[in-house]
């Protein structure tokens, strides 16, 4: 659960809301006042607690804890960075309503099989009708739109830790991006219903019927800042999200590449070259020695890896993956 | 008739039959379909070809394609779509200019920064009626045009012609078809170059009189030959 | 869009000025020096009207209450005689059968199945309260606003019929509950230990 920090009306002075709450109590001049969302719906805004620095930092970190992080790291540049604030839907309240379901049933029947010995089957018995009223605590959130670029596909709000404010648009606007959000509350809500009719146990029902809506309802459409970083590797652009909460990186999709450099097999074939033509015995010395510095740099004499160390091709990893 | 300006509220007398207006008093675009205004808006975007290229290779190489990517023709323009929001809650969203052949569309409204849309000539404001696009008899509440940044790519791998679309928004990379990975792609100038560095260091080596001449010789080839390739010579 | 999304709106009396208190969930506030009732409309604090009812007790619990009518496959059920039935229940008094049923809806803090297990229970009792003289007594905090009414107001319906009914997957998908006349009213109940017991209907709660 989040709590939003507001300014009291009377006093000034900051005061802070739960979600879900209707009023709240300013503890320096003693006034209650109640929160107003714009049409009912209040528009919150988590300020980010990480910054530029600390979000190329915490990638950084992910790359270094990588097989090949290292080699990531000194070839990749960064471009450039903005602050998005990504719109979710946030609903609270109580799913009420009914459900009918009907299920099966299953009783057990004592037999005697041929040679007298009793056993117990299971046989089907008739179904079963059963209505239930519903009365469920529903606490939801659901991105307003289309996020899985981002890597972001619902919004953890845990416990008293994170702090909203009330959205200012001009401001926020001034500290990065405000996406808008392209997803109607009406979407949210069904899809909050249809996560508590899923939440009810269905085991053996042959079919249902039910009708749930949402009691005293808290809506709220929450703004949550990520990070939104460029990386350049040659021609190439490589997009990186980073959460603007935790620092943790919700989305990079980097190629597990390893390139080595040009030295090597040009400083191999002079070597053997030198060699050879200066006498067979050094020819056999400089071959020798080629060998193993292919194996202390590749950890293998395998043909197909050699042939691409000359030729340039990098070999192909795993890479870097989240999201 | 009269319509209501979706951004600023202002109701307007509406002198023509005409489907798409512009408000005397903000100056946002929009059109009139059955009586209902449907506000116009597009994705703040700055267009940079270079980005949207490197984003695709950045893409292939992610995906595993061993063989460079040549670049072929980009264009970039606001392609008009469809958002409708269905009376059961669900949203549709459809191209209202078909995209060329073989380019696909994004198949959901990308997330950014929205502004309504002034009367702007480099907008595509023909578009096909929301029946047309929407055919199925369904109930739309609310309908929106949404002005989405896209380029579309030609590009070619190991001969073959393929066609991507990205989307200015987030990056995001839309295609039929994408290079298979398999086989490997030989580099031709760098084995060109290897072959002459070598004839290179083979004349030097056996034409030198002494070791020291050689030794010298090698390093010299050498050098050169490591300079020119960090200076990307030889990598075609 | 609006510049500041959010208002706080303090909770001041209109009547005497006097500071509001109330519980986190309240959404109907009763002033303790003055008794004037108010709720948040359209962004600011408008006075909202409470029907006390008489009867004996120390302590005033606040319901909607309104007169109903049943929609179901089988056609509109709008009299007291007619829901008797569905609630297998002996038919009334001839004086109240061609009266409308009345719900009661309790507005104040109760887990849901509480709530809907009371207000069936004053629902099939019928109850017949009138106005009492001695308005702008205190009452308990309300903690169900009047959009959710109908909501409850079905689920305590349908509480109140018979099981039959409510296994009937069609009579189940026509059903529904139409209120008019909706009011908030205040019935007195007597506080005795760790209950609440009301005399009139013999109920406790």
């Amino acid at each position: 659960m989040a709590t939003i920090v507001f300014k009291c009306p009377q006093c000034g002075g900051p005061f802070e809301f739960a979600e879900g709450d209707c009023s709240s109590l300013c503890s320096f001049c003693g006034v209650t006042s109640l929160l107003v969302g714009d049409r009912g719906v209040h528009r919150l805004i988590i300020p980010e607690r990480v910054d530029l620095k600390a979000a190329r930092t915490s990638l950084r970190k992910l790359l270094a804890s990588q097989e090949e992080g290292q080699a990531f790291a000194a070839s990749f540049s960064f471009s450039g960075g903005s602050l998005l604030f990504l719109p979710f839907w946030r609903i609270r309240g109580m799913a009420m309503g009914w459900q009918w379901c009907e299920k099966e049933t299953f009783k057990e029947e004592i037999d005697y099989d041929e040679n007298g010995t009793r056993y117990t089957r299971r046989v089907k018995a008739p179904n079963e009708r059963v209505f239930s009223l519903v009365a469920k605590p529903l606490s939801f959130s659901s991105p307003a739109g289309e996020y899985t670029p981002f890597g972001m596909i619902r919004v953890g709000l845990a416990g008293d830790v994170l702090q909203c404010e009330p959205m200012d648009y001009p401001v926020a606007a001034a500290r990065g991006s405000v996406v808008d959000p392209l997803k109607g509350i009406a979407q949210a809500r069904q899809e909050a219903l249809a996560m508590t009719r899923d939440s009810i146990e269905s085991e053996g029902v042959v079919r249902k019927e039910s009708r749930i809506r949402i009691s005293s309802e808290w809506l709220a459409l929450l703004y949550y800042p990520v990070w939104n970083l460029h990386f350049t590797r040659g021609d190439r652009f490589y997009p990186v999200m980073v959460d603007a909460i935790n620092g943790e990186v919700i989305k990079c999709r980097f190629p597990g590449e390893k390139q080595h450099g040009p030295f090597l097999p040009l400083a191999m074939l002079a070597l053997l070259v030198l060699g050879w033509t200066t006498m067979p015995l050094a020819g056999v010395a400089a071959t020798v020695l080629v060998f193993y510095l292919l194996k202390s740099r590749l950890g293998t004499w395998d043909a197909s890896t050699i042939i691409k160390l000359l030729a340039g091709i990098p070999e192909r990893g795993a890479g870097v993956q989240r999201g | 008739m009269t319509a209501k300006c979706p951004q600023c509220g202002f109701r307007a007398v509406l002198l023509t039959e005409t489907s798409y207006h512009t408000c005397s008093q903000c100056r946002a675009v929009f059109r009139v379909y059955h009586g209902q205004s449907i506000s116009e808006q597009f994705f703040r975007h700055e267009p940079d070809e270079s980005l949207a290229w490197g984003a695709l290779l950045g893409f292939l190489d992610a995906e595993g394609s061993c063989t460079p990517a040549r670049r072929g023709e980009i264009a970039f323009a606001y392609h008009p779509f469809w958002l409708a929001d269905r009376t059961d809650g669900s949203t549709l969203f459809k191209a209202a200019v078909a995209l060329p052949d073989s380019f696909q569309a994004p198949p959901a409204p990308p997330a950014g920064d929205l502004e309504f849309s002034q009367k702007n000539a480099s907008l595509s404001h023909s578009v096909i009626d929301p029946q047309q696009a929407f055919p199925e008899t369904i109930e739309l509440k609310r309908l929106r045009l949404l002005q989405v940044p896209l380029y579309l790519i030609s590009y070619e791998v190991a001969g073959e012609k393929y066609q991507a679309t990205v989307s200015g928004c987030a990056w995001q990379i839309h295609a039929n078809r994408l290079p298979q990975e398999g086989g490997m792609h030989i580099p031709w100038p760098r084995l060109t170059f290897l072959a002459v560095y070598l004839t290179a260091l083979l004349v030097a080596g056996v034409l030198a009189p002494n070791i020291i001449w050689r030794l010298g010789a090698l390093l010299v080839i050498l050098l050169a030959a490591w300079a020119l390739e960090r200076s990307g010579f030889g990598r075609g | 869009m609006a510049e500041l999304a959010i208002k706080a709106v303090p909770l001041i009396c209109g009547k005497c000025s006097l500071r509001m208190t109330a519980h986190r969930q309240q959404v109907i506030y009763q002033c303790n020096g003055c008794g004037a009732v108010w709720e948040l409309a359209q962004g600011r604090i408008a006075p909202r009207k409470v029907v006390h009812l008489s009867g004996n007790g120390n302590i005033g619990l606040p319901f909607w209450n309104a007169a109903f009518r049943i929609t179901s496959q089988q056609g509109v059920i709008a009299d007291t005689a007619g829901f008797m039935t569905l609630c297998g229940s002996v038919k009334p008094p001839d004086e109240r059968a061609k009266l409308s049923p009345e719900l009661y809806v309790p507005a104040f803090a109760l887990p849901p199945q509480q709530a809907i297990r009371l207000g069936r229970n004053m629902t099939v009792r019928f109850p017949r309260f009138s106005e009492s003289v001695n308005g702008d007594r205190s009452f308990e905090p309300v903690m169900l606003g009047e959009k959710d009414v109908p909501q409850l107001a079905e689920l305590i319906a349908l509480a109140a019929l018979v099981e039959g009914r409510r296994n009937n997957q069609d009579f189940l998908a026509s059903f529904g509950v139409e209120l008019s006349g909706l009011r908030l009213v205040a019935i007195p109940f007597s506080r005795e230990g760790n209950r609440l017991y009301q005399a009139e209907m013999n109920l406790e709660v």
